[in-house]
């Protein structure tokens, strides 16, 4: 972790805790991923952790149910509600979104740490670490799903993780994002990490028996230079614990 | 005058009460578990007149309501104990009472009776299916008020304060200031700020009460609290009771300070009914020759509320059910397909009869969604709690609403049955909807449906635009065996205004006939 | 153009045309350094194969 983040740092984690969801359903992410990279973030030195989500359902109950506010304050970090004041217009001059409100410790942060969950959605066919970012956006933002893969590579223009960490210890296989079924869970005990959040996202596609140019995000990111989507260019290193 | 006086005693034991009391509703708030931690309802369920007129009006007991038993005992036992030191809204009274700086006025010629006949008036109702004490319940009312109008208010004024401290980033004064506001969104601030379609009536009425301290101290204590004359009525026998001595030579000391009309002019005419035990003839006695203490027998000032005047007040109370019914202001059971109730709530007729708009529902409910109604479910109906989903949708793992119902009118259902409890269920409008009417891709309803089997699925189809271009997506249909009527999906319907997916009353679990399908899914086989 | 003009032009363009190449190998060599550039961990601990995941990309 000494590579990413640097002693002093405050480090925002930002996982997928939009749904009211016990970690079982994996609509979340795992509590688990989530503290265990606090915890590295405070050994290699970090002044802060903080842990925030702009959830769909109640954020307390989206807190405290997908267990990482739980595991938050095993690791000592602190969980964030979002503060309305602190979303500002950002520019992105991208091709869907001209500007968007996007919350302000993204950009303040010494480090942003991306820690989505691999799960199935109706519209982008996955979602992942792109996709996660529409958690840091404030205004009216189920409106971007007119043009979801554009949007998604808008914010991810702006938007640079130190890493990316997809959770895929469990994954959402059907009726996703939201879930609520054990039966469309699928154990695969992985995590994939990365500096380069297009490719994380390619590979996590492979997960669920997809390619990365399945996604439209991945493909779009990809084209326009924002990381990489053809597996066999990128060095891949495979470890069984 | 002695440093502990009983009355002073009796002031820090109201203050306690009025903190357990607003501590109570601080804590009627979502934690992030489906647990409140404390009995928040408490003062609700030890209020008798809720159980008596619900009991009467729903023909309900249900093990219920044991909690007013024990105080109706204690009031037979000991008097109005409860009005003098524990009430909430009568230490509310009291407080607002000492804005009147003038000296009392002279007790009224018998208008403390008024509250009596307000009383059976209430019962006349509730014996004939209207219930409609909690509109003046105290307790009822002053929750009510709280949740609805004081304490939105307070959160907003605050808040602004803050925000415009922030704003103005002012060295020193704004790190303070943020640092204070932290402080108080973790303890008495609301986590989300509540609104309520009615705040300002609800508001202003409650403000009102208070206001008549101005004209007579305890006005509303005196003259018009339903559940004062109810254990008013229970107190004429208790044996905690007032005694004056010889050494009283009748100079009237005690009259002006009486909280109530329970002295009269005349030592012995002190009314049982009438004294909230407050103790101030007590310390007001310069001869100090007033006392309470335990005594057998029958106290003499008897209370004579009028034959007739009781019967008028019974019929007048009955005779309103058919007028409230016939009246433009009624409603045909279950007409209005946007009356969505709670989950949990009992069929209409009964809940009407149950529900005591306190408004703990709409305080605790997580997403704001619930709202007093006005006229959607009749004058009858009135202030009971709709779901207005474009306001807040029902957070499916919530039970809390249920939780905090003082009188059951939404059960408490575990988990698993709340969960297939259909309020309704949604319906599309093609005319508005995104990929119907605009061949633009959205599927925001499918993404946030909360059923482990999504209640809204997605068909591939490809349409045209204007320009005969042919575009894939996908449209959005509702599946009537899995939708719950939860209203997620018309909260975050991003066609503003008017939604594109809406949710109707219709098919909700709690009324047969208000079935869709010829075979609904069953409630629930818990897992 | 004069010799030395030449001389000074061929110098400075093939200095200009080497120096890509030798920053992408110093990159390369920096990269190796760093690890790899995915990093897939699978295992039954979740904390252990998070804090392996971390250590394969260079700590």
């Amino acid at each position: 972790m000494k590579r990413f983040v640097a002693a002093g740092d405050v480090v925002v984690l930002k996982p997928n805790i939009g749904w009211d969801r016990a970690p079982q359903y994996a609509a979340t992410t795992n509590p688990d991923v989530v503290g265990a990279l606090a915890k590295l973030c405070y050994e290699a030195g970090a002044k802060k952790v903080r842990i925030l989500d702009n959830p769909v359902n109640d954020a307390r109950r989206c807190y405290r149910q997908s267990g990482i506010a739980d595991a938050a304050a095993t690791a000592g970090a602190e969980m964030v509600y979002m503060d309305g004041r602190k979303y500002r217009d950002v520019r992105l001059d991208g091709k869907a979104l001209k500007s968007w409100p996007l919350y302000g410790e993204i950009f303040e942060a010494d480090k942003v740490i991306n820690v989505p969950v691999a799960k199935t959605h109706g519209l982008s066919g996955l979602t992942l670490g792109m996709k996660n970012w529409m958690g840091i956006m404030g205004g009216a933002r189920f409106r971007v799903h007119q043009r979801l893969d554009e949007s998604l590579v808008d914010l991810v223009r702006v938007i640079r993780p130190a890493l990316t960490v997809l959770d895929a210890v469990r994954i959402l296989t059907a009726n996703g994002p939201t879930g609520g079924d054990l039966s469309d869970v699928k154990r695969l005990d992985t995590v994939v990490a990365g500096t380069d959040q297009v490719a994380v996202d390619s590979f996590g596609a492979t997960l669920f028996g997809m390619k990365g140019s399945d996604i439209g995000s991945v493909r779009l990111a990809a084209n326009a230079g924002l990381g990489v989507m053809d597996l066999s260019k990128l060095q891949i290193k495979k470890i069984g614990v | 005058m002695s440093e502990v006086t009983l009355a002073r005693t009796r002031r820090i034991v109201q203050g306690l009460f009025l903190a357990l009391f607003l501590f109570l509703f601080i804590q009627t708030e979502s934690k992030g578990t489906d647990e409140l931690g404390w009995p928040v309802r408490l003062f609700l369920d030890v209020d008798p007149l809720i159980a008596l007129t619900t009991s009467l009006a729903s023909r309900r007991a249900e093990g219920l309501f044991w909690p007013a038993l024990v105080l109706a005992g204690l009031t037979a036992l000991l008097g109005r104990i409860f009005c003098g030191w524990v009430c909430p809204l009568g230490t509310l009274n009291n407080l607002a009472g000492g804005l009147r700086t003038t000296r009392p006025n002279p007790p009224g010629a018998g208008g403390f009776r008024v509250k009596y006949y307000v009383l059976l008036g209430l019962i006349g109702m509730s014996l004939f299916g209207v219930q409609l004490a909690g509109i003046l319940d105290p307790i009822s009312l002053t929750i009510r008020s709280l949740s609805l109008a004081l304490y939105p208010a307070a959160s907003i004024a605050a808040t602004s304060l803050f925000d415009a401290i922030c704003r103005l980033n002012l060295p020193l004064v704004t790190p303070a200031s943020e640092a204070v506001y932290g402080l108080l969104q973790k303890t008495v601030l609301p986590f989300r700020q509540p609104w309520s379609a009615q705040g300002v009536f609800i508001g202003l009425t409650f403000l009102g009460l208070l206001a008549l301290n101005l004209v007579q101290r305890r006005f509303w204590c005196r003259f018009l609290c339903p559940l004062g004359a109810l254990l008013g009525l229970l107190s004429r026998r208790s044996v905690l009771r007032r005694s004056v001595s010889e050494e009283c030579d009748s100079c009237g000391a005690c009259v002006g300070v009486c909280q109530a009309d329970a002295v009269p002019a005349g030592k012995d005419r002190w009314r049982a009914s009438e004294c909230l035990l407050c103790s101030n003839c007590d310390d007001a006695c310069p001869k100090n020759a007033v006392s309470f203490g335990l005594m057998k027998g029958r106290p003499r000032g008897g209370l004579d509320l009028g034959r007739r005047k009781v019967m008028a007040s019974i019929f007048a109370g009955a005779f309103a059910v058919p007028l409230l019914r016939i009246s433009p202001l009624a409603r045909p059971r279950m007409s209005d397909a946007k009356l969505i109730r709670p989950p949990g709530a009992l069929a209409e007729t009964t809940f009407l009869q149950s529900c005591v708009r306190c408004g703990e529902c709409m305080k605790v409910c997580i997403t704001g969604g619930l709202q007093p109604t006005l006229l959607e479910a009749g004058l009858e109906g009135l202030w009971t709690p709709v779901l207005v989903p474009r306001i807040g949708y029902c957070e499916f793992g919530c039970t809390l609403c249920g939780q905090v119902c003082p009188t059951g009118a939404i059960r408490k259902l575990p988990l698993e049955r709340k969960q297939q409890e259909r309020l309704g269920h949604a319906a599309i409008d093609r005319g508005r909807c995104l990929p119907f009417a605009h061949a633009t891709p959205c599927i925001v309803c499918e993404e946030i449906c909360p059923t482990p089997k999504k209640a809204i699925w997605l068909e591939q189809v490809a349409v045209k635009d204007r320009n005969g271009r042919p575009i894939r997506l996908q449209q959005p249909h509702v599946d009537l065996a899995a939708c719950i009527g939860c209203g997620a999906c018309e909260k975050h319907c991003p066609v503003v205004g008017q939604p594109a997916i809406y949710v109707t009353s219709a098919g909700e679990s709690r009324e047969e006939e208000h079935q869709i399908l010829l075979q609904p899914p069953p409630a629930a086989p818990a897992k | 153009m004069k010799r030395r003009d030449f001389l000074k032009w061929t110098a400075l363009s093939s200095a200009g045309l080497a120096l890509p190449c030798g920053l992408a190998a110093l990159g390369r060599m920096a990269h190796a350094a760093r690890g790899p550039d995915l990093v897939v961990v699978r295992g039954t601990s979740t904390p252990q194969i998070v804090r392996a995941a971390l250590d394969a990309l260079g700590g």
